[in-house]
């Protein structure tokens, strides 16, 4: 479907900015969008997956927790909708040869607010073992992250380790993944960064670059655009 | 008079563009939210405020209802281990209606305050004319700050920026999070908002509650 949106082929994005066909009322459009953005990293190389990862989690981070190791990648593991008592977006499990592991927990949001304002704190505490948190990460995405610095100041059971990416900081980590040497890495990119501007989450822009349209002074005859003459 | 082709051109440009702001006003609306809720994680804040649940949003639509011309988002802050909320920082942006409506102005403004309740448009929102009287007074500090005081209630206020002196991550900072912190710490308006290009205004005695814009620097 993202190569249909990157080549105008279908407008069903439009769905996610509220176009309902008729006798449509639900649209699951928190599972929709995260099975189209993160369902083709389960089709890529192990380490072009922990390249995206690495680039999600540590873009821009001169200090980032649980910074990922530089050996060659074992194993990686996609699990979309785990259920246990508790049912994250995702869990990506990651390890190394050289014996390191992480577990990062995805929660993403579109447009609904938390499912109660503890969901994050029941992940992180209830879906995780005791040994998986060791080496865990909780990765917060949503068009904007209060919800999640508001989770911090209730109760910081994280230490650090809550992440909170917006959807426009997101698409600013992916344009360096356009270049990567890894060509289903840049190809997915590329389209991931076209699908998410569809849904106008590249971010505030600013109103300086708008261009006003033209006045229409009805008392004049002065003509303030003019269509080229056949 | 204006030819009918020239006038149908018009009017398509006008709602590309009118599409074109309502995006940046949502996208303007989330950055606020996350930088004022970063904001107030902040050590010296916290130890005041913090926040106390997601912030709310309401729009206001046009009579038709056709467009959003005003939107809002509030947040509830607590104090210390206090469960309920001592007030609401808000943001209201306002296109155009009474958001907009003081004398001698003519764009769309920003809002920015601290009020006991959320911004609900039809119930509670900021308008020109101010309704004051009874128990409730509004002043305006230094010409940019509009402070009501309420014989039950802590204090409330509200200063403006015009929409189109925000463009930038450094402007919501400079303009938006940071007066707003300082404010909520208590410093006086004198160092917070003079200097900044926030709206100048002053007061009609003809008209009360009617306050007059002075034109930008």
């Amino acid at each position: 479907m993202l190569q249909a949106f990157a080549r105008r082929k279908s407008r069903l994005y439009q769905r996610y900015l509220g176009h309902r066909e008729p006798g449509e009322h639900k649209v699951s459009e928190e599972d929709e969008i995260t099975a189209l953005v993160m369902g083709p990293l389960e089709y890529l190389p192990q380490d072009a997956q922990v390249l995206v990862w690495r680039t999600i989690l540590e873009w821009h981070q001169p200090h980032p927790p649980l910074p990922f190791p530089s050996t060659a990648v074992k194993d990686t593991q996609i699990h979309f909708w785990p259920r246990n008592t508790i049912e994250p977006d995702m869990v990506v499990e990651l390890e190394w040869v050289c014996g390191t592991r992480r577990v990062i927990l995805v929660e993403f949001k579109w447009n609904a607010p938390l499912s109660g304002q503890d969901q994050l704190h029941r992940q992180w505490k209830e879906f995780l073992s005791d040994e998986q948190r060791k080496h865990a990460i909780h990765l917060f995405i949503a068009p904007e992250t209060s919800s999640a610095i508001n989770a911090i100041s209730d109760s910081d059971i994280w230490g650090g380790r809550l992440i909170r990416r917006s959807w426009p900081n997101i698409i600013s980590s992916l344009l360096d993944l356009r270049f990567s040497p890894h060509r289903g890495v840049s190809v997915w990119s590329v389209q991931v960064i076209h699908f998410l501007k569809l849904l106008r989450l590249d971010g505030f822009q600013g109103f300086n670059h708008l261009q006003a349209p033209p006045r229409i002074n009805q008392d004049s005859t002065t003509i303030f655009f003019r269509r080229k003459r056949e | 008079m204006t030819s009918p082709s020239d006038l149908g051109a018009s009017i398509a440009e006008s709602f590309k563009f009118v599409s074109n702001v309502s995006t940046e006003c949502e996208a303007l609306l989330k950055l606020t939210n996350e930088e004022v809720s970063q904001m107030l994680v902040e050590p010296d804040v916290k130890e005041i405020h913090s926040a106390s649940g997601e912030w709310m949003l309401s729009y206001q639509e046009n009579d038709t209802g056709w467009l959003n011309t005003e939107f809002a988002a509030s947040l509830a802050l607590k104090q210390g281990r206090k469960k309920k909320p001592s007030g609401h920082v808000f943001v209201q942006i306002s296109l155009m209606g009474c958001g907009i409506d003081a004398l001698n102005n003519f764009e769309p403004l920003i809002h920015v305050g601290w009020w006991h309740d959320p911004i609900v448009f039809g119930e509670t929102y900021m308008g020109f004319p101010i309704e004051c009287g009874g128990d409730y007074q509004v002043e305006l500090e230094e010409g940019v700050l509009f402070r009501w005081t309420h014989r039950a209630a802590a204090d409330e206020w509200c200063y403006s920026l015009r929409l189109t002196d925000v463009n930038t991550l450094q402007d919501v900072k400079n303009l938006v999070v940071g007066p707003l912190k300082h404010l909520l710490l208590g410093k006086p308006v004198s160092e917070v908002l003079v200097g900044l290009p926030v709206v100048r205004y002053a007061p009609l005695k003809s008209d009360p509650g009617q306050f007059k814009v002075a034109p930008r620097r």
